[in-house]
Formats: C-alpha cells, sequence, structure tokens
C-alpha cells in the first residue's frame, strides 16, 4: 500500500501535529482512534476523523497506480469544565480554539510514513496534506458540565493505489 | 490570527454553489435541481447512519434516520417515498409526525427547499456529545453534494440534468 493511501499515516500526523501545539490551558488530547469516550475532568481536546470520499484525480508522479483526491474532516472538540465544575478561564478555552483555527487554517504537512518504523518516519516525496478551507468554529455552549467548542477543518491529499499485478 | 467566529458554512456553501448551477435554467429546470440536491443530501445522511467506511453505523430504534425520510417525503422530493415500516416503532422511542420538517420558499426568481429533523436528540447525533464521538453524517452529505454540483457552465448543467435522469437535454438549441 502506498503511504497515501493508509488513515493510519494521517491520523499519525494530524495527532503530532496537535499534540505540538501549545494551547492555552493544555488540554488533555484524547488522539484520532483512540477508543476513550469519556471526556474530563479536566480540559480535553478531542480530535476526530470523517471520511469524505474522493474523486478519480488521474496517476500519481512517480508511482504506479490510479490517483484520487480525497478529503477527510478533521473535529476538534474542546471540553472545558464550566464553572459550577470548577472551570476558571472564560477566555481559555476561545484561545485555545483560536489558536487550533490558526494553526488548521494553514495546515501544510508532508506525508510521512509511519509503517516500517513509528518512531522514524520516511517523509513521502511531493505528498501533502493541506487545508482546503477556513475552519469552521461553532460554540456549542454548556453540554454535560463542559463548556464545548467544536472546530472542524477540511484536509485534502492526493491519494495513490498501486495497479493490480 | 483569524478572529474568533461562531458559524456553521456548510448549508451556506452548499446555498451559494447550488445558486451558481442553477443561474442560467427555467425555474422548472431549477426547482428540479434543488429538489434533486435535497434528496441527494437526505439520502447521503441516511447512508451513512446506515454505516459507511469511517461511519459506524448510528442506528438504534431508527426515529432519527425516519425523521429524514419523512422529510423528504413531506417535501415531494422525487425520489422519496414511503416505505412501510421506515418509522421506529419502538415504545420507548416511537417516530412522530413532527420528526420531519420541510418547507418551500419560492420567491421572484428563488426557489429554496429546506429540510430538517426534529427528534430531541438529533444534534447530539450529528455533533456528538462528551461521551460519544460527532457523526457529522449532515455534514458530510452536504460536501459531497457541494462537490458533486457542476460548475456554471451549460454543459455542467445539462450534465447534471441528465445524470439527475431528470431533465432530457438531447436537441436543446
Amino acid at each position: 500500500m502506498h503511504a497515501t493511501a493508509a488513515i493510519a499515516n494521517l491520523a499519525r500526523r494530524l495527532n503530532l501535529y496537535v499534540a505540538s501545539l501549545s494551547l492555552s490551558g493544555a488540554p488533555r488530547i484524547v488522539p484520532i482512534g483512540d477508543s476513550t469516550t469519556q471526556v474530563g475532568p479536566d480540559a480535553t481536546l478531542r480530535l476526530s476523523l470523517t471520511d469524505l470520499g474522493g474523486t478519480a484525480a488521474g496517476r500519481y508522479p512517480g508511482v504506479t497506480g490510479a490517483a484520487y483526491y480525497v478529503e477527510q474532516m478533521l473535529t476538534a472538540d474542546l471540553f472545558w469544565p464550566d464553572r459550577e465544575r470548577g472551570g476558571d478561564s472564560v477566555y481559555a478555552r476561545m484561545e485555545s480554539a483560536d489558536a487550533l483555527v490558526d494553526a488548521l487554517a494553514r495546515l501544510e504537512l508532508q506525508v510521512m510514513d509511519y509503517s516500517a518504523d513509528p518512531r522514524n518516519p520516511t517523509a513521502v516525496d511531493g505528498a501533502w496534506y493541506r487545508t482546503v478551507n477556513l475552519p469552521s468554529v461553532r460554540d456549542l455552549g454548556t453540554v454535560d458540565g463542559f463548556d464545548r467548542i467544536q472546530i472542524t477543518a477540511l484536509i485534502g491529499w492526493h491519494m495513490a493505489h498501486a495497479d493490480a499485478a | 490570527m483569524p478572529q474568533y467566529v461562531s458559524v456553521q458554512l456548510d448549508e451556506e456553501r452548499l446555498r451559494k454553489r447550488l445558486t451558481m448551477a442553477t443561474a442560467r435554467l427555467l425555474p422548472e429546470q431549477r426547482d428540479l435541481v434543488v429538489r434533486k440536491t435535497a434528496l441527494d443530501v437526505v439520502a447521503e445522511t441516511v447512508r451513512a447512519l446506515n454505516g459507511v467506511p469511517g461511519h459506524p453505523k448510528r442506528v438504534d430504534t431508527g426515529r432519527y434516520r425516519a425523521g429524514w425520510r419523512m422529510a423528504a417525503i413531506y417535501a415531494r422530493l422525487p425520489g422519496a417515498v414511503s416505505i412501510p415500516g421506515v418509522r421506529s416503532h419502538d415504545p420507548g422511542n416511537p417516530s412522530l409526525p413532527s420528526d420531519g420538517i420541510a418547507k418551500e420558499t419560492r420567491g421572484r426568481g428563488s426557489f429554496s427547499v429546506t429540510l430538517g429533523n426534529a427528534v430531541e436528540y438529533a444534534t447530539d447525533v450529528e455533533d456528538g456529545t462528551s461521551e460519544m464521538a460527532p457523526g457529522h453524517h449532515l455534514k458530510r452529505a452536504l460536501r459531497l453534494a457541494e462537490r458533486n454540483l457542476p460548475d456554471d457552465t451549460r454543459s455542467g448543467v445539462e450534465k447534471a440534468l441528465t445524470d439527475a435522469g431528470l431533465v432530457g437535454v438531447k436537441g436543446r438549441g
């Protein structure tokens, strides 16, 4: 399988990218693929992906195989304990959301192949994950004792599939 | 840094694309494209709820899913038919006639179809909760519909009409 076709590579890349950001309040991150369902008790950032399919896009340079332009929706859910749960910052979650939007709006990450050695991934020449829209931000109000902000961003890239032998 | 905003762009983007794609059509053709697009959004939402790659099945009693089908039927969308058993008959969570919402708005040179789902936990299924990741079935469907809309070109519009099986375009002058 070509490295661009592995969603696991995308998930790892995005998880590491978000983990590298300095976010106000330092929320605990529930990464893409983590089956943890319960957020909190402290500030939590939950990441998830939604598959949006793709369209045929010819051949992939340097690879014998078909290319598709594909998109995934990255959702970053910020949960902040509300006042009754001891939340003490009105602005921390907004600042955290601002930083996330800023980081996602200019997202341009080279595809990395983690399959052989996750600790020493190899860069895939000419392949990039990019944001294709200005991330959308919604304040979902207080839910289950948490003030919640949801940020969604569309990530697009070209995926290669090797020809059948 | 972008300003902090609270806005959902999916619907607005689709609306703009739809306006562009139908700008040169006769009113009857425009209405058909709008209805077809609305049906596509409902169909893709239901398909994702039933489970597609990347979207685990999110159906328990089926009431939320049925709400979308009811909305499509209320709006008299082409291809939306009442299927026996489509509604939830779970005694703890039965379908209500008010679960589906449909509204048509016709103005001077404009036509819109608004569909809604009034099931009380609809936003929980779509946006998730503190214990459940978002499903984003509707957002996915809006994005796919937007992507499938043709550009504002004669050939694009003709292709859309032909693909949809709504209008025969052969021989148009």
